[in-house]
């Protein structure tokens, strides 16, 4: 799969998504690192003009209420609805809800094991394949757990 | 389907439809081929030098100077693919702080295994590009190996990178990488080495007939740029190729053909297993395909 690893707004931790980029590569997908502090609108043309299939967020500082909606939206807009979207970094739990109903499917606290982004791949590869809903624009309740 | 003029993919291309662009470029990458007439000889900037010696960096500069100029300019950066998992990690784009997104575009490329030449397709989505209206592409190179010297087949303007902080800049196989060169860019110029590094370049080329410009630059401050950028705009596109350049240009396609082949994979297994000699599976593959 091309997957697009970004990093939005002003938060400079970027280590989890490097260590996450990696993994994904060694787990066989052509990752695309977006580099620090890219708007939503530079990380949907990034997945647009790489012709992602999946955008990975990594936001540790606490403004993912506001970017990654945005990130979400724009991508509606843009007609990439196709495009699967899940996020990593530190999420409070009660911030979850919230990004799931716009359409991301699944979020990576700290502590994760880099194996379980690469089976969420896999397990959203498979649902293309049956034609479920995987994107962020596709609907669905569908989520990782 | 074959992709063609009249394929909808091309035609939205064509009018500035980045996503389908985007769509045709993969779908090239992939495999099929396509068949576009080619109305003008498209402008490729083939940048090449060792891991490390600022192309990323270099190349945003390059694409900001050229889309503030109102020009077009596409990037198609090549990184190697792990042979292990067959997995890449792109991360040039990472290095665009400068340019624009929404004027320039920029795709990255796994090497796909194919380490010894070009990626497949290159050539095709360098067509694409062009045909679709985009004045100038550069093509960042894996820069290793093979990789390194055979962007000549694609590009008609070499532009070599190198710098200070690899202590061996003159290695002797760099000899020959800097004759290949229309022009080298000596950067990272803000760092305290570089003056040795632009003299060690310019002994390196003390013995070629037509030497090319060594320019000192810093990808990092800007410094330099206007200049490497002026003498990229006055170099000829290589018609003629050289001796040594036809060469390369030759021997890389040959490689990526034979690499193509449908039969490659199975005479290469057949060889590890002891099953034929490696001169037996030559003649097998030549036997099949006149030798691609
Ligand atoms: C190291 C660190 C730093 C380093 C960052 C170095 C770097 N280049 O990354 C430095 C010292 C620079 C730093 C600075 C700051 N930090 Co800091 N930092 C941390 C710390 C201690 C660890 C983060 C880390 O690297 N963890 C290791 C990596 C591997 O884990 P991870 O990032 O969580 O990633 C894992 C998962 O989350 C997930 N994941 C992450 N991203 C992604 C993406 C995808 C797609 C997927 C699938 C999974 C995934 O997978 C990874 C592997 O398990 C955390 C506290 C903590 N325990 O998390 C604070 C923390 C993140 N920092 C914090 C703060 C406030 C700051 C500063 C603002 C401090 C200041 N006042 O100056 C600055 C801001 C810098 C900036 N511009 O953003 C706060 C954030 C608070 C918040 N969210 O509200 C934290 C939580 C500390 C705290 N408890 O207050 N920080
Ligand atoms: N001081 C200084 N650092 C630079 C300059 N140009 C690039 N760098 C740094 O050199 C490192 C490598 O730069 P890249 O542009 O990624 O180099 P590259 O040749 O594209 O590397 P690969 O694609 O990995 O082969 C980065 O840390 C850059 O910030 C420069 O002019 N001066
Ligand atoms: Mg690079």
């Amino acid at each position: 799969m091309r997957v697009v690893i970004a990093k939005a707004g002003l938060d400079g931790h970027d280590r989890g998504a490097k260590i996450i980029a990696r993994a994904m590569r060694d787990g066989g997908h052509e990752v695309i690192y977006t580099g620090l502090r890219r708007t939503p609108e530079q990380i949907v043309a990034i997945a647009r003009d790489e012709d992602a299939s999946a955008i990975g967020i990594s936001t540790l500082s606490g403004a993912h209420a506001r970017l990654i909606p945005s990130i979400c939206q724009l991508l509606r807009a843009e007609g990439m609805d196709e495009v699967t979207v899940f996020v990593g970094g530190i999420i409070p739990d009660i911030d979850r809800g919230p990004l799931y109903d716009c359409g991301v499917r699944a979020i990576f606290g700290p502590g994760t094991s880099v194996n379980d982004p690469i089976r969420f791949l896999e397990n959203v590869n498979e649902r293309i394949q049956q034609n479920l809903p995987v994107g962020v624009g596709q609907g669905g309740t569908w989520r990782w757990s | 389907m074959e992709l063609n003029s009249k394929s909808p993919l091309f035609e939205n291309a064509k009018n500035g439809d980045r996503r389908s662009l985007a769509k045709l470029l993969t779908r090239i990458e992939n495999g099929e081929e396509i068949d576009i007439p080619t109305t003008k000889a498209p402008w490729v900037l083939g940048v090449t030098g060792p891991p490390g010696a600022g192309k990323s960096t270099l190349i945003d500069r390059l694409a900001s100077h050229w889309s503030e100029n109102k020009q077009r300019v596409a990037i198609l950066a090549v990184d190697p693919s792990s042979p292990i998992s067959g997995g890449a990690l792109l991360g040039d784009r990472a290095r665009m702080v400068h340019s624009n997104p929404a004027q320039v575009y920029f795709r990255s490329i796994s090497a796909r295994g194919n380490h010894g030449g070009i990626p497949n397709g290159l050539e095709a989505m360098i067509q694409a590009l062009s045909e679709s209206g985009w004045d100038r592409v550069i093509i960042e190179t894996v820069g290793v190996g093979q990789g390194e010297y055979a962007v000549i087949s694609v590009a008609d303007r070499i532009l070599l990178v190198d710098g200070p902080d690899r202590g061996d800049v003159l290695q002797a196989e760099k000899a020959g990488i800097l004759e290949i060169a229309d022009l080298i860019a000596c950067n990272k110029s803000d760092l305290p080495g570089s003056l040795k590094a632009m003299k060690s370049i310019e002994d390196g080329l003390s013995y070629s007939d037509n030497p090319p410009p060594v320019i000192s630059v810093s990808s990092l401050t800007g410094d330099g740029i206007e200049n490497l950028v002026f003498r990229i705009e006055a170099l000829e596109p290589d018609l003629g190729k050289s001796t040594a350049r036809a060469k390369i240009s030759l021997e890389s396609i040959m490689i990526s053909r034979i690499r193509r082949s449908p039969l490659y994979d199975d005479v290469i297994q057949d060889i590890s297993q002891n099953k034929i000699t490696s001169k037996q599976g030559a003649e097998r593959m030549e036997e099949n395909y006149g030798g691609i």
